[in-house]
């Protein structure tokens, strides 16, 4: 029974949850680093000093150009949140609207709803982003736009499994009983009890944007030069590949790192949250 | 009691019209005719002001149905709900809204029907906060009021639900039905959750706010024992239909159909084996 | 030689609030052909009592004490011998039928499962062991239930379909944790009749576990009331009901709603209140040092609170026999001197009950 325990001591008790959670901090706090200093500046060239080893003054040594990688990994992190956030954000607020939409409406409504998120399902995201860029012209803000649409179908489809789970719990009865109206019944009694379930599936959409920013990048239809890019940074270095070869190995640690902890925080939220609303049940 | 309606000679509150409630389930065979099931198959009565009617049957024999179709959560196939003489599947959403203001409803499950994710301050408050506008410093008093009918504290109002107990929740669920200050609560099951000693004084207090508020009840059971305790009159169920309908004391003492005799001998009595 | 001998069973659970005692120094024994009754409220440790004597106790739980079947400790078994033991020798039927029978598999399938595993009987023989089981419980169409799914029969025929899986190895001691709480009162009788009569016919010993004073009164021999994970009193059902001794059980009998008082009320009297017990179940993890019921009870003495009170027997009280309780045309119970209660006051509690 961890019924005694605060939610932040359940927290520091799970291990993939706090490596998840640095991992992440990690990632957003040299984002927010980035921001107001870089070792270097990260866009300015060099082309004598490129190809430099590491040493005290460029950590993670120098580009074909002579940037300063450590620099540019660092801005791209900015890049990889703000496409996070905004793309997520998209999928949140369309999905999750439709899916309490659906879930309150029931019939035509939820019909139409889910058979749609179905007919989005039925194609790989990537290709309908690559897709949707291709035909209205490539750049970071299609780029973002593309991936956001593509995952509105998944918090469509998670909203109302779950909010359906809610509207069939006793209390939501009350509240109908007691006169209130589906969007107020909505708002106060099934988003709250499905928060729990969109924060874990945020943190994953969050990891599956980064990793789709960085391919559309590297297929070069995402942000375009000179926006430090972790997936640019990966594609420009494949052709270099034999004289350098950790120019791919950083962008690409930085991806996985990341991917990596959110997936671990998103796995370690559910832990966290989840017992608790067992137990609440 | 002063009110008319504490001994018996009330004005009629709620009146049900040969009540039919039929439910079409999904088609098992394309061929064949989608099956239906007959929740309410003709039910009829009415409850005076300040009584307390019960309901008793086995699973399956409408009576949660009855129970939701008074309380408007569940229209029916056909026949009439009458409140106060207003059908309440006739008038507009509105006046329904205001209408609810008089009948609540209590539910089984302590633990599900309460929202655990909202203080009970905000529980207790829900249908205040739906039918009425009331300023904060009403509506904090009228919820420690309705808290303390019950047998809660004040300081209760910011605590969750999960921190109490089942019979504590219960209390909770009934003073969420007082807050409106109803004519009728409609109970279903509101004691089979709880256990003996617990269930003991949910009922006692479901009596003494009876003697309170001149409240009407509607309460639905499985349970012989704790019908014949609370109701004045009771209602036998068998598949969706009232078989046998009179005063409480002569449905225990003399009943006249065969259903409620077997219903009755099956209950197991504080009797040592033949 | 003894059936079942249980002695000073205790399970402690560890929770987040420190070791609970959920089970506390149970002794009892049961004979072929005896039925016990487990009665108490939920937590009163009557469900934990039965986890351990099936050796299916969860695993933050610690069991000491000795459970002997035929003189053999079941506590020292390995989970390997427990295996064997269970479902062959003490079989279990559980409050929920749905929940306990696979939705996958079809009836005869299920319990075929369980002849073929125990009773290694080859697939025609134990579809034939099935039909005949299913015969056995009173199931009409027995041959054609064989092949239905779980979710295809009502919740008195699942009950049924358990109860064969039950009796499928011959157990020697059926234990039945709430076997008819989830049922209707009419489907209850008749399981409560089915299990009596395969008791019977059977010879098995059984013990029943119910938080209905009326299920228990009904259906077994003797009787444990439990509360705080320990029995409170105990006796032949019929002693029991007649004198109910303990402050707990006698705060329970009047607790309850019993059928038929409305026509014994006074006229005008619409009114009559249930006594109720005060106060609510103590936590299994911080139970008072002494008599777990003191904080609710009207009798309490420093004496109560200072050590649990031993169980001790109650005399047979002197001529009483019209002393109508609410059990009156009981005939007087035959054998009291095993009957016992853990309370330091049983004098000043049965006065209570007498004036009362």
């Amino acid at each position: 029974m961890g019924a005694n325990l605060t939610f932040v001591q359940r927290c520091i008790r799970h291990r993939s949850f706090v490596a998840g959670g640095i991992l992440s901090g990690a990632l957003v706090g040299i984002a927010l680093l980035s921001v107001v200093w870089t070792p270097h500046n990260p866009i300015k060239m060099n082309i004598r000093g490129r190809f430099a080893d590491p040493t005290w003054n460029h950590l993670l040594g120098t580009d074909q150009f002579g940037r300063d990688i450590l620099s540019i990994i660092m801005s791209g992190a900015q890049n990889s949140i703000t496409v996070g956030v905004v793309a997520v954000g998209i999928g949140l607020f369309f999905g999750v609207s439709l899916g309490l939409l659906a879930s309150a409406r029931r019939g035509w409504w939820e019909e139409i709803i889910m058979r749609m998120s179905d007919f989005m399902f039925a194609f790989p995201a990537i290709l309908l982003a690559i897709m949707l860029v291709a035909t209205i012209g490539p750049g970071a803000v299609n780029a973002i736009v593309a991936i956001g649409i593509f995952s509105i179908p998944v918090f469509a489809r998670l909203t109302r499994g779950a909010a359906n789970a809610v509207w069939a719990r006793e209390f939501v009865l009350a509240a109908r009983a007691a006169g209130k109206g589906r969007f107020r019944i909505t708002v106060e009694h099934i988003l709250p009890n499905i928060v729990s379930v969109l924060v874990v599936q945020t943190t994953i959409q969050f990891a599956l944007a980064i990793l789709a920013e960085a391919a559309l990048s590297y297929l070069g239809i995402g942000s375009q030069p000179p926006t430090p890019s972790w997936g640019r940074m990966l594609s420009e270095a494949q052709t270099m590949i034999f004289l350098n070869p950790w120019l791919a190995v950083y962008p690409g640690l930085a991806i996985a790192m990341s991917v990596l902890g959110l997936n671990l925080l998103g796995d370690g939220l559910r832990d966290v949250i989840d017992p608790r609303l067992a137990r609440e049940r | 009691m002063t009110q008319p309606g504490a001994n018996g000679g009330g004005e009629t509150l709620v009146e049900v019209f040969d009540l039919h409630k039929h439910y079409t389930l999904p088609k098992e065979s394309l061929f064949r005719a989608a099956p239906r099931v007959f929740a309410l198959n003709g039910v009829s009565f009415s409850i005076k002001t300040g009584r307390s009617f019960g309901v008793v049957g086995e699973s399956g024999c409408g009576k949660s149905t009855l129970a939701r179709a008074v309380m408007g959560l569940e229209t029916p196939t056909s026949g009439r709900v009458l409140f106060r003489e207003h059908d309440i599947n006739a008038i507009g959403r509105e006046e329904l809204r205001q209408l609810r203001r008089n009948f609540q409803m209590v539910f089984q499950d302590p633990f599900g029907s309460l929202d655990p994710r909202q203080k009970v301050g905000r529980i207790i408050g829900e249908p205040m906060d739906a039918l009425e506008r009331v300023s904060s410093d009403e509506r904090q008093g009228r919820v420690v009021e309705a808290l303390e009918a019950v047998g809660l504290k004040a300081i209760d109002m910011d605590k969750y639900p999960h921190e109490f107990s089942g019979g504590q929740r219960q209390r909770i669920a009934i003073a969420r039905a007082l807050i409106t200050r109803p004519a009728l609560i409609v109970a279903d099951e509101p004691v089979s959750a709880l256990d003996v000693s617990v269930q003991a004084q949910v009922l006692n207090l479901l009596q003494d706010l009876q003697d309170e508020f001149n409240v009407t009840y509607m309460l639905i059971s499985h349970d012989l024992a704790v019908v014949e305790y609370v109701c004045d009159e009771v209602a036998v169920m068998s598949e969706g239909k009232i078989v046998e309908h009179g005063p409480t004391e002569q449905i225990f003492s003399d009943p006249q159909h065969e259903y409620t005799r077997t219903l009755l001998d099956a209950v197991p009595q504080v009797a040592p084996p033949r | 030689m003894t059936l079942l001998s249980v002695e000073n069973l205790s399970v402690t659970l560890n929770t987040m609030g420190g070791p609970a005692r959920a089970v506390r120094d149970m002794t009892f024994t049961l004979e072929r052909g005896e039925t016990l009754g487990l009665v108490g409220e939920s937590g009163c440790g009557k469900s934990m009592t039965a986890l351990a004597l099936m050796g299916l106790l969860p695993e933050t739980a610690r069991a000491s004490g000795a459970v002997r079947l035929e003189g053999e400790n079941l506590l020292e078994y390995s989970e390997a011998a427990m295996c064997r033991v269970r479902g062959n020798r003490i079989a279990m039927v559980f409050q929920e039928p749905m929940t306990s029978l696979n939705p996958l598999h079809t009836v005869g399938h299920q319990i075929g499962e369980a002849l073929s595993l125990h009773r290694k009987l080859g697939r025609g023989e134990a579809q034939k062991e099935a039909l005949r089981l299913l015969e056995v419980v009173g199931i009409p169409d027995a041959g054609k239930r064989l092949g239905n799914y779980p979710h295809q029969l009502s919740g008195g025929q699942r009950q049924r379909v358990m109860i064969a899986m039950a009796l499928s190895c011959g157990p020697d001691l059926l234990i039945a944790d709430e076997p008819t709480t989830a049922l209707d009162v009419t489907i209850q009788k008749q399981i409560l009749d089915l299990i009596r009569n395969l008791v019977n016919d059977l010879g098995m010993a059984m013990i029943l576990i119910s938080h209905d004073l009326g299920v228990i009164a009904q259906s077994v021999d003797r009787v444990h009331v439990m509360y705080g994970g320990g029995t409170v009193e105990s006796g032949p059902t019929a002693a029991i009901f007649e004198h109910l001794s303990h402050p707990y059980t006698q705060g329970l009998f009047a607790a309850m709603p019993k059928l038929g008082q409305r026509a014994k009320r006074k006229d005008g009297a619409k009114r009559q209140r249930l006594n109720t017990i005060p106060g609510v179940v103590p936590e299994l993890a911080d139970l008072p040092a002494g008599c777990t019921f003191a904080e609710r009870c009207g009798l309490v003495t420093d004496e109560c609170r200072a050590a649990p009170p031993p169980l001790t027997s109650v005399a047979p009280p002197a001529g009483n026999a019209s002393s109508g309780n609410a059990s009156a045309g009981i005939a007087p119970a035959r054998i009291v001197e095993d009957h016992f209660a853990a309370c330091v006051h049983l004098d000043e509690a049965r006065a209570r009950l007498n004036s009362a």
